[in-house]
């Protein structure tokens, strides 16, 4: 077990602590198969736990971060690079809210120069195929609903550069502060915890 | 062990030290404890390691 705390025994704010010197050398050093938070998921992945997940990202390497919906049976299982998709997903919610709003914007123009029907119930759909088409790409229109979303996905090129700086940091961090003082705090207080603990 | 949806049945075993970060909220010992008990079919007991904020030592 490893405590989230400072040089001097003190807490720290557990996702400042991941991405400290002394918690990447304890982790790295045991080579983990499998992270896992213990806080739950959104069932239906539509959270991203952005601050928290980062952290998992600088040190995941070739592991698997599982996403639990506890006390729903489901897990998401990760690897890095879907990790790195999710960092993304801030600008593809934008991006796609941008386009949606554009795309009503046109249909909304071609129902009022049509004079505005209470109804239509054509089955055809032919006036709005242009603006479909314009807006999210002509694969959308043949899409089966099953298969993937044939939407193209925005550049990932800036958030996959927000993350590494976020990488470089620590771990140049890692690489220059010794840990022996932080360790030996913690390695005291972990034994001062087992002993109180036998006491009871 | 597979990428994507899955369950914890298609989870275990799980073959190497697995890390588990308490990031409940401080004092949900129901919600930390669901995974400790999921968790428990699915990695050897020697083989699970934790990182936790000192309010968890109660």
């Amino acid at each position: 077990m490893l405590l989230a705390l400072d040089a001097v025994g003190d807490a720290l704010e557990l996702n400042y602590f991941l991405e400290s010197a002394e918690a990447l050398r304890w982790i790295v050093a045991r080579r983990f198969a499998a992270v896992i938070g213990s806080a739950p998921h959104n069932l239906y992945n539509e959270e991203v736990k952005d601050i928290f997940e980062r952290r998992v990202g600088i040190m995941l390497g070739p592991a698997r971060f599982l996403l639990h919906t506890l006390p729903n049976p489901y897990v998401f299982s990760l690897s890095l690079p879907d990790l790195l998709q999710r960092f993304n997903r801030g600008r593809k919610a934008a991006e796609y809210g941008a386009v949606s709003r554009a795309l009503i914007d046109d249909l909304h123009r071609a129902w009022a120069e049509s004079g505005k029907p209470s109804v239509c119930d054509a089955r055809s759909f032919d006036d709005a195929v242009g603006a479909l088409e314009g807006h999210l790409g002509a694969n959308v229109l043949s899409w089966d609903e099953a298969s993937p979303i044939p939407l193209d996905p925005p550049d990932s090129a800036g958030s996959a550069a927000d993350f590494l700086l976020l990488a470089e940091a620590a771990l140049h961090q890692a690489a220059d502060i010794p840990s022996e003082n932080v360790m030996g705090v913690v390695k005291r207080r972990v034994r001062r915890w087992i002993a109180k603990r036998r006491q009871r | 062990m597979s990428i994507g949806l899955t369950t914890w049945l298609d989870v275990a075993p799980i073959d190497g030290n697995v890390l588990l970060i308490v990031n409940s909220a401080p004092g949900d010992e129901s919600e930390a404890g669901r995974v400790f008990d999921a968790l428990d079919g699915c990695v050897q007991p020697s083989r699970l390691y934790v990182i936790a904020t000192p309010e968890w030592l109660g």
